[in-house]
């Protein structure tokens, strides 16, 4: 247990060796589904918000030189639309997931897994994804009140409001990453327990984590070297970074839940057993 | 902690069968040539360099095609980003924008064209 980043990333990179093709293709598909089905719907979107701002602008401009704008009603079922698809994205990726965590078992799976957990109860990564945001809108709250406190002039130095806005973004920014290092583990937890639920799922990576989530924030502020070649690539590198950065989660968690070592202790005790017999088949 | 060495499954594929530190290296020489064009040129490069350091596999150090490709990308890096500071500070210190905007809005009344079209 407790390996550090740099083997769970030598680990990972050598498992990734030539199984690039299988994990770049189930991240592009992923990508692909997702963004095929939601684009009509944010066209949508984009639409309303486009002509609501030239209506707005028309109203500072002379009556002759106004533009045409009819923004209309709000696309209230686009919004319900997108929330519908992005819910069904995550199941998706629980597949691109599943791909990563059996390659870091030594399996190769067949692209099809992508789509395997429609039908391995798919309303728990549903659930887990809603409660995720739930918590963590929960943890924003504070500060969404206390903003509104601040607005209404309850503090009237200028300074001061701004030292209490800066402390209290922080707060919430720590209480939300730590939450997250927290809740980092479900969705594997979730991948290797059918019968698990949601909440279940939530309260085992909970008490998994306790004791690693400085090592998990370390290997995550570890992959910002990385994530400015994506920058710098203008995404393109991604394509390799995104399924490595997939690996190393996969090997935390096989890491973190012991199963390296019992491997290991596993092929030592067979090595043994084994041991004598080999050595006859030498002579 | 101390532990055991642990080796994944996967041990057919080993970097020097591997095609990636090969690609690497072609991005690299590409990314060098192109090096000089701001802002785009950090494209090629940028993916060298990333397909450099995840071709090392197994192994904790670049070695051969991987460590060209890695230093070469990373000099496309820099050239790239000297360019592009270069020509931002050029542009802040050697433009004159007054002269810039009456000259286009010259353009634009003397053009019936470019007037009608907006």
């Amino acid at each position: 247990m407790n390996r550090t980043s740099k083997e769970l990333k030598r680990l990972s990179r050598q498992s990734l060796l030539g199984n690039y093709g299988l994990v770049i293709l189930a991240l592009f598909l992923t990508q692909l589904i997702t963004n095929v089905v939601i684009s009509p719907f944010q066209a949508q979107m984009q639409n309303y918000s486009r002509s609501a701002s030239l209506a707005e602008l028309n109203m500072a401009l002379p009556a002759d030189s106004q533009l045409a704008a009819s923004p209309g009603s709000f696309p209230i079922w686009a919004l319900v639309a997108m929330i519908i698809i992005a819910l069904l994205a995550t199941v998706l990726m629980a597949g691109e997931q599943k791909i990563h965590l059996a390659l870091a078992r030594g399996n190769k799976l067949p692209i099809s897994t992508l789509f395997s957990e429609f039908k391995n109860r798919p309303d728990r990564y549903i659930v887990y994804t809603l409660l995720n945001v739930v918590i963590t809108l929960a943890c924003i709250l504070p500060l969404i009140i206390i903003m509104a406190i601040i607005s209404v002039n309850v503090i009237p130095n200028g300074a001061t409001i701004a030292i209490v806005s800066v402390v209290f973004t922080l707060a919430v920014c720590v209480i939300v990453i730590f939450i997250q290092l927290r809740m980092s583990l479900s969705i594997y937890f979730l991948l290797d327990d059918p019968s698990l639920g949601a909440m279940g799922a939530i309260k085992e990576s909970f008490r998994t984590m306790k004791g690693h989530c400085w090592r998990r924030l370390y290997i995550d502020l570890s992959f910002i070297p990385m994530g400015i070649l994506v920058v710098l690539s203008l995404g393109i590198a991604g394509l390799w970074v995104q399924p490595y950065m997939y690996q190393v989660n996969a090997y935390f968690y096989i890491d973190t839940i012991g199963e390296i070592d019992r491997k290991i202790e596993e092929e030592r005790r067979m090595e043994e057993e084994m041991g004598p017999m080999l050595t006859d088949e030498k002579f | 902690m101390d532990h055991q060495p642990y080796e994944p499954q996967n041990t057919f594929v080993t970097p020097q069968t591997s095609s990636m530190p090969t690609a690497a290296l072609t991005l690299a020489i590409i990314g060098l040539v192109f090096s000089f064009i701001p802002i785009f040129g950090t494209i090629c490069p940028a993916i060298a360099v990333a397909l450099a350091l995840l071709s090392r596999g197994g192994q904790m150090h670049t070695e051969g095609k991987s460590k060209v490709a890695l230093l070469l990308g990373l000099l496309g890096i820099a050239i790239c980003s000297a360019v592009t500071i270069f020509g931002i500070v050029y542009l802040a210190t050697h433009v004159d924008y007054n002269e810039l905007q009456r000259q286009l809005l010259n353009v634009f009344e003397n053009n019936e064209q470019l007037q009608n079209y907006l």
